[in-house]
């Protein structure tokens, strides 16, 4: 390999596009140089399943190539990044975390977001770990092996998308795409101390991933700074009619607005529901991003229980009705955590779910009207940091819980109505996990919550460091 | 409209009557070994909801099954 004058897996994907621009380095430079680091470390960290190495080095060539010959540059020029392994990339099997998906066929194209992400000249590395059929907290699973926390080995990275998480705080890529049903991308980016973002239900076309939920499934991005979750997500906006529940609403760029600063935003720290249930370490790291923002207001999600509870019973039902089939003729081939659970949804009564559906639009319209009165809320994204590989329990004021459907509690709320929220890693004195702030907006204003979170980043509450390794 | 009388208290949720009744009408064969799982995580699911059905909802009160936030 030609030597690099920086180490390029350091590097957020905003100076990566930028030293290729400049021609501090060229796109092989970068991709090669995260190939080594992932050859290196993922044996250890688990958050790869599919590294597409051939395929990084042809579209890094190109960008070089265009470089060469003077032509304009995507925003994400050379950038590397990865995709969990429930987005179609072309030619691999989308295995979804599951044994089973590995009988399909490879994919005959990539996802839509895949897509804008080539379309912006970034390079593809592989795929990543996930819990099985994204119904997982932890980052653990039965067939591939757990992702690892990179600032911990002995930790969880969180899930599902534990490979996402893994990769980019590890410094194996500076950009990677998940999936958030109740949490998955905000659990994954506390517990490694990343930034990731939830956009609004309906913004980004899931078109060409395997997925879980219907009524709660969402994608987005994970970086280790938010400018590189705004590059990012103005890459991924478009319209596709493949997906019929994206909303027809006009790309709306973000990054241009990062530096307006939160002097005329009204924001407040949720309360009540979110201030039970978790350890006093998100409680504080909640407080101390409130503290740096100047944040002394607290407010009630009214009816969050509800609209949690409601968000499980949807889940674990509609998750059962897409593995139904698989449930009655593969059922030893499930993740045996994943199975009993969806076995058990197959079995809750259509009454319930119905009923879940109408509380949800119910908690909806009250949550919204809070929004009359403020334009950012803040609340912890886990109710703990990252626990143990295999731990099955955790106690939660003075009660031992079971730790797969209890990780998502401060999570799940949100996301039940779809709202966007930025999930930000801070760290405590002495501590080697890091913990998130969601910072969550209404509908459609991403802006918000990415404005809010770039002041947290300014002010060095919070951030993002690659992990010693 | 809404009920104009507190709602009738559902009886309590019988888990085992429930594997029982209805695994094998979906098709699906609950073994020994999965069924202490499958009880636990049907109890829970249950006991979640029981958050939720106690909510009063007017009669027109619209599900969602396509969220539009």
């Amino acid at each position: 390999m030609d030597s690099v004058p920086l180490d390029p897996t350091i590097l957020t994907a905003s100076a990566i596009a930028d030293g290729i621009r400049r021609g501090s380095f060229t796109a092989r430079q970068v991709a090669q140089a995260h190939l080594l680091r992932i050859s290196r470390l993922d044996p250890t960290l688990g958050a790869f399943t599919d590294i597409t190495a051939s395929r990084a080095l042809a579209e890094a060539d190109a960008v070089d190539a265009r470089r060469a010959a003077g032509a304009p540059l995507g925003p994400l020029a050379g950038v590397p990044y990865a995709v969990k392994n429930l987005f179609d990339l072309q030619g691999l099997t989308t295995r979804a975390g599951s044994k089973i998906n590995r009988d399909l066929p490879p994919a005959g194209a990539d996802a839509f977001l895949v897509q804008r992400l080539r379309a912006a000249d970034a390079v593809c590395l592989g795929a990543l770990n996930m819990g099985e059929y994204a119904y997982d907290f932890t980052g653990e699973n039965a067939h591939d092996g757990p992702s690892r926390n990179p600032h911990d080995l002995a930790h969880m990275s969180g899930g599902s998308s534990g490979g996402s998480g893994a990769a980019v705080a590890g410094g194996l890529a500076p950009l990677a795409l998940g999936s958030d049903t109740n949490g998955s991308i905000r659990v994954p980016s506390s517990f490694c101390g990343i930034f990731g973002l939830k956009p609004t239900y309906g913004r980004l076309s899931r078109m060409g991933t395997f997925p879980f939920v219907a009524s709660l499934d969402h994608l987005g991005p994970f970086a280790r700074s938010v400018a590189d979750l705004a590059l990012a997500y103005d890459a991924l906006q478009a319209p596709d009619p493949a997906d019929h529940a994206q909303a027809a609403r006009p790309v709306e760029p973000v990054s241009a607005v990062l530096d307006l600063g939160i002097d005329r935003l009204r924001l407040a720290v949720a309360g009540g529901y979110f201030r039970r249930g978790g350890m006093p370490e998100a409680y504080d790291t909640v407080d101390r991003a409130a503290a740096a923002l100047g944040v002394t207001r607290v407010i009630d999600i009214p009816e969050a229980a509800r609209g949690r509870a409601a968000a499980y019973a949807i889940t674990t039902a509609e998750g059962a009705q897409l593995h139904l089939e698989r449930l009655r003729t593969r059922a030893d081939d499930f993740d045996p955590d994943v199975r009993d659970r969806l076995l058990a949804g197959a079995l809750v009564p259509a009454a319930f779910v119905i009923k879940a559906q109408k509380v949800r639009r119910w908690y909806r319209e009250k949550v919204l009207r809070l929004f009359d009165e403020v334009d950012v809320i803040l609340a912890p994204a886990t109710p703990c940091r990252a626990p143990k590989q295999g731990q099955k329990t955790i106690v939660l004021d003075g009660q031992e819980i079971m730790l797969r459907p209890n990780i998502g509690i401060f999570t799940q709320p949100i996301s039940a109505i779809g709202l966007p929220v930025v999930a930000c890693p801070l760290w405590s004195e002495g501590e080697k996990l890091p913990l998130g702030v969601q910072v969550i907006a209404p509908p459609w204003r991403e802006d918000l919550a990415l404005r809010v979170a770039a002041a947290l980043e300014r002010a060095g509450v919070a951030r993002a460091p690659v992990a010693s390794l | 409209m809404s009920a104009a009388k507190p709602p009738v208290p559902a009886p309590p949720f019988d888990v085992e009557a429930c594997i029982d009744a209805a695994a094998p009408m979906l098709g699906l064969t609950i073994s020994p070994a999965q069924r202490p799982g499958v009880a636990l995580h049907l109890a829970t699911t249950m006991r979640i909801a029981s958050v939720f059905m106690d909510v009063e909802l007017s009669d027109d009160a619209e599900p969602a099954p396509v969220y539009e936030a």
